[in-house]
């Protein structure tokens, strides 16, 4: 029914160019794939990548690998998480997986049972520790990358 | 050459000073071609083809609410004779949320104006299941049974459980029992909502190729505000219960509906104040 100017049309944005917000009442199941930033304040089973950011709120509940460029965890995360650049777990945050992370720092009270990679350029370091639950003395430390 | 349909509420008793207001002005302007009344022998979609197909009028102008500009619209996009030449326009004469859109002012002389400019938009155009086109958003609602028993029970219903809908996007399927779920492929109507979220109007914009999933949750504590927004360029609505969509607040569909977006697909006379 549609008569389409194909010739007439460009796209003005891509996918890449979208924020995506997942509402507290909301549950994903599947691959949330994305090329932008995202804040998850619900549920999500399945995977979670973008080349963004992702902001895992308090409420949030993810049963899924995550995998962002900087990832920031206030909420509950029961899979394996990546952050290409840094992560960020804030003190009510939970992590039951393995990490991996070019600069991680870990707040006061937060919880991580895993094991954690340092990754350096491009190359990602043998994995280090394991601890259940891990906290830092210092109410928020930063781990700057290590140099190989 | 500008052709305007209108309907029978715009010719009603009521509105008699405002159509003389509007007959005048464009007849002032110069621009007042030729109109057609809607009844029961003459619908939108045989006027404006009708009007297409003459190959005299490229303009096609609504004159109305929401439901004149999205059966217009429709008609529009369904006509074979309809080409790149097309335009569509709207002189908004009860509350619009396609005159907000568009930036018609709902000052019969103002809207005259705008017409008469002829600034033209290319926008693009939802459609669900192929059939129905709008240029708003399809808003998902609980279906409300009539008789007062009924009544009764969707209180209990409400209080009880909110039907679930299901959305599949791309690789993943969203299920929300949210208050309020609309697929907007302009902001208007839920402006506040996204302002509150921290979502800008500008990211639901009808020239950017992707329709929005919006669902929200009113908690009445601003700082627990419940919103989700995707983007995407094709979703399919599903749900269990007895849900019904209403496609620009006007045409009522029922699930399963498969929902896309084709890129620019109509010509559009705006005005000042345009939210895209």
């Amino acid at each position: 029914m549609f008569k389409n100017n194909e010739e007439d049309m460009e796209t003005i944005k891509t996918e890449g160019d979208i924020e995506t917000i997942i509402g507290a009442s909301v549950r994903v199941e599947g691959d949330l794939i994305g090329q932008n930033n995202m804040k998850i304040f619900g549920q999500v089973a399945g995977k979670v990548q973008t080349k963004g950011d992702i902001f895992i709120e308090e409420s949030a509940n993810i049963e899924a690998d995550v995998e962002a460029t900087n990832v920031t965890i206030s909420g509950t995360v029961e899979g394996s998480v990546k952050a290409i650049e840094r992560l960020k777990v804030e003190k009510s945050g939970k992590i039951s997986g393995d990490i991996a992370a070019k600069i991680l720092s870990i707040a006061t009270g937060a919880s991580f049972s895993g094991q954690c990679n340092m990754i350096n350029g491009d190359q990602p370091q043998s994995p280090t520790t394991t601890s259940k639950p891990k906290e830092k003395p210092t109410p928020e430390s930063t781990t700057p990358p290590k140099q190989g | 050459m500008f052709f305007y349909v209108y309907d029978k509420l715009v010719g009603s008793k009521k509105n008699t000073k405002k159509f003389g207001q509007m007959q005048t002005k464009l007849n002032e302007l110069g621009i007042l071609n030729d109109k057609a009344e809607i009844s029961t022998t003459t619908t939108i979609e045989n006027a404006v083809d009708g009007a297409l197909s003459s190959g005299r009028h490229y303009n096609i102008i609504a004159v109305g609410d929401d439901a004149t500009a999205h059966y217009t619209i429709n008609a529009i996009l369904k006509s074979n004779a309809s080409s790149k030449k097309t335009v569509f326009g709207l002189i908004p004469f009860d509350p619009s949320y396609i005159a907000g859109t568009l930036g018609m002012s709902h000052d019969i002389e103002k809207a005259c104006l705008a017409i008469s400019r002829r600034k033209l938009e290319k926008i693009d155009i939802g459609y669900a299941n192929e059939g129905t086109c709008f240029i708003n958003s399809l808003n998902i609602t609980c279906k409300r049974l009539g008789s007062s028993v009924g009544k009764l029970r969707n209180i209990f219903s409400r209080q009880k459980k909110r039907p679930t809908v299901t959305i599949k996007v791309r690789d993943f399927t969203v299920k929300t029992s949210a208050q309020r779920i609309a697929i907007c492929n302009s902001p208007a109507g839920w402006e506040e909502i996204l302002k509150k979220s921290g979502v800008s109007a500008g990211k639901v914009s009808p020239q950017d190729g992707f329709v929005d999933l919006i669902t929200h949750n009113d908690t009445g504590e601003p700082a627990k505000e419940d919103t989700s927004f995707i983007s995407a360029q094709k979703l399919e609505i599903t749900s269990p219960d007895k849900i019904t969509i209403l496609a620009d607040y006007t045409k009522k569909l029922q699930p399963p509906i498969k929902v896309g977006v084709g890129k620019q697909l109509l010509k559009v006379i705006v005005g000042k104040e345009r939210n895209f």
